[in-house]
C-alpha cells in the first residue's frame, strides 16, 4: 500500500502546484497601489520616468502633493536610480509587509523576507512570500503617508 | 480487501521497480515541473525555458538513485520517514519542496554511508536545492554588494579599453547611456548554475569526489565571471540601439549558449582527464 501512497502524494503535489495563484504582475501591483492610495484620499497625479528602467506613480491629496510610490525589489537594486529622483526636502521609506525602514536596510529586509518565506511554508495558505517592497517618497512637510497596504500584500496584512 | 490492496501494491511496485527514495525523487521532480508549468503561462513552448542544467540535474539524480542499492524491501519505518519527507511536496509554498529534497539528501547521507551512487544522488539533490532555494537566501544578504562588484568589473574593462565611464553603486554610465545591474545580470546567478552543472556532470560520471574537482570549480567560476563581465561590457559599450541585442536579444542568447557550452566542456574534460584542467 505504501507505494500507492507515494503515487497519491505525487499526484496531490502536482495538483496543489497547479492551483496556486500566479505571482502578482506589475500591472496588478500598480492597480493595487492606485486603489489603496485612492481609499486614503490620494488621487493619481501623473508619473515620473527614470530612464527606461523605472516609472514612479505620483499621487496628491488636498493636504499633501507629490507623494511618489513604487514597488521595488527587496534587494535594493534600484537605489542608485531612485536617488536621482529624490531631493533634500523629501522623506522616504521602504515598506515590507508589517515593517518600515527609512534607510537602505538591506540586511533587515532580507531577514524579514527570509522569516516570511519559512512562515509561509508552514501556513497552509496559497500566498508566496512576496519579494517586492514599497518605496514611498513624500515632501518633508507632510511626512510619509500612513496607509494601510493590506490590499497590496494580499492576505498577508495580519502577519 | 487487505490482500487485494497488497496485490495491487505489489503490481504497482513491480511495474515501476522503485524504492521509496526513487518515489520521493519522482514526487519532487513532478512538483518542480508542475510549478514551472504554472509559472510559464502553462504552455509547452514556455516549458522549454526550464533551466537545461536543472533538468540535467534531475535526470542525473534519477539515474544515480536507480544505480544505487536502495533495498527493495525497506523497513516500514524508513518508508514512513521518506513518505513524511515527501509530504512537503504537497504544501502550497513551492519552497517547501526544496527543504524536503534537502531533508531527503540528509537522510541518504546518514542511512547509506557506503552506497556511492546514492550519496552522489544526494549531492546532486543538495546542489539543486542550493541553486533554487538555499543559494537565493544567501544571495539576498549579499546581492547588492555583488551587483556593485559586477558593475565595477565591467567599468574596469571599459576604462581599460579607453571608454569614458562613471560608476555609482550598480549604475554604470557611459557617454551615451546608463545601465543598472540587477539580480539576474549578476555573475552570482550564473555561477550558481555553473556549480549545479559541475556537481551533476561530475557525479554522473564519477560518484566519488577528487581534490582536483575543486580546481574545476575554480575554473568554472573564473570563466563565468569573465563571460558575465564581457556581456555587461558589450551592453555598456555598444550603441544605445544595440542594448537590447546584448540584454535580451540574439547577442544575449549567443553569450548564454557559449557559456553553457563552456561549462559543459570544462566539466566533461575534467571528468574524462581525471584531473582538473
Amino acid at each position: 500500500m505504501r507505494y500507492l501512497a507515494f503515487f497519491f502524494i505525487g499526484l496531490a503535489g502536482v495538483g496543489v502546484a497547479l492551483i496556486q495563484p500566479d505571482d502578482q504582475s506589475p500591472q496588478a501591483q500598480r492597480a493595487a497601489i492606485r486603489e489603496t492610495m485612492a481609499r486614503h484620499g490620494y488621487a493619481a497625479s501623473g508619473r515620473l520616468d527614470i530612464g527606461k528602467a523605472l516609472t514612479i506613480a505620483k499621487f496628491s491629496s488636498p493636504t499633501c502633493e507629490d507623494v511618489r510610490v513604487l514597488p521595488v525589489s527587496i534587494l535594493f537594486q534600484e537605489t542608485a536610480l531612485l536617488r536621482k529622483s529624490e531631493s533634500a526636502d523629501d522623506d522616504r521609506a521602504f515598506f515590507y509587509i508589517n515593517k518600515a525602514w527609512k534607510d537602505d536596510a538591506s540586511n533587515n529586509v532580507a531577514l524579514s523576507h527570509l522569516s516570511q518565506r519559512f512562515l509561509q511554508m508552514i501556513r497552509l495558505r496559497p500566498d508566496p512570500a512576496i519579494d517586492t517592497m514599497l518605496y514611498i517618497v513624500s515632501p518633508k512637510k507632510c511626512g510619509v503617508p500612513q496607509v494601510d497596504w493590506s490590499k497590496f500584500w494580499g492576505q498577508r496584512a495580519d502577519i | 480487501m487487505r490482500i487485494a490492496a497488497h496485490g495491487l501494491d505489489l503490481r504497482f511496485a513491480t511495474r515501476f521497480a522503485q524504492g521509496p527514495i526513487a518515489w520521493a525523487v519522482w514526487i519532487f521532480f513532478a512538483r518542480y515541473l508542475a510549478d514551472a508549468w504554472r509559472g510559464s503561462d502553462a504552455s509547452l513552448g514556455h516549458l522549454a525555458n526550464l533551466g537545461i542544467f536543472q533538468l540535467l540535474a534531475w535526470m542525473v539524480t534519477l539515474v544515480l538513485v536507480a544505480r544505487g542499492d536502495e533495498t527493495r524491501r525497506p523497513s516500514g519505518l524508513a518508508a514512513s520517514l521518506i513518505g513524511l519527507i515527501s509530504l512537503t511536496a504537497v504544501l502550497p509554498d513551492d519552497n517547501a519542496s526544496w527543504v524536503g529534497l534537502s531533508a531527503l539528501a540528509a537522510y541518504i547521507f546518514f542511512s547509506f554511508p557506503r552506497d556511492r551512487n546514492l550519496r552522489a544522488a544526494a549531492a546532486v539533490m543538495l546542489a539543486l536545492a542550493t541553486q533554487l532555494f538555499w543559494g537565493r537566501i544567501l544571495f539576498e544578504l549579499v546581492a547588492f554588494r555583488i551587483e556593485i562588484l559586477d558593475a565595477k568589473l565591467a567599468a574596469d574593462l571599459l576604462s581599460l579599453l579607453h571608454h569614458s565611464v562613471s560608476l555609482q553603486d550598480n549604475l554604470l554610465a557611459t557617454d551615451t547611456h546608463q545601465i543598472v545591474i540587477y539580480e539576474a545580470c549578476t555573475s552570482f546567478h550564473n555561477i550558481s548554475i555553473a556549480m549545479l552543472a559541475w556537481v551533476a556532470i561530475t557525479k554522473f560520471f564519477r560518484p566519488v569526489w577528487r581534490s582536483a574537482d575543486l580546481a574545476t570549480a575554480a575554473v568554472l567560476i573564473v570563466v563565468t565571471v569573465a563571460m558575465n563581465s564581457l556581456r555587461l561590457f558589450l551592453m555598456a559599450s555598444s550603441a544605445p540601439g544595440l542594448l537590447d541585442y546584448w540584454h535580451v536579444g540574439l547577442g544575449s542568447q549567443m553569450i548564454n549558449a557559449s557559456l553553457s557550452a563552456l561549462i559543459t566542456v570544462t566539466c566533461l574534460w575534467s571528468v574524462r582527464s581525471g584531473s582538473a584542467p
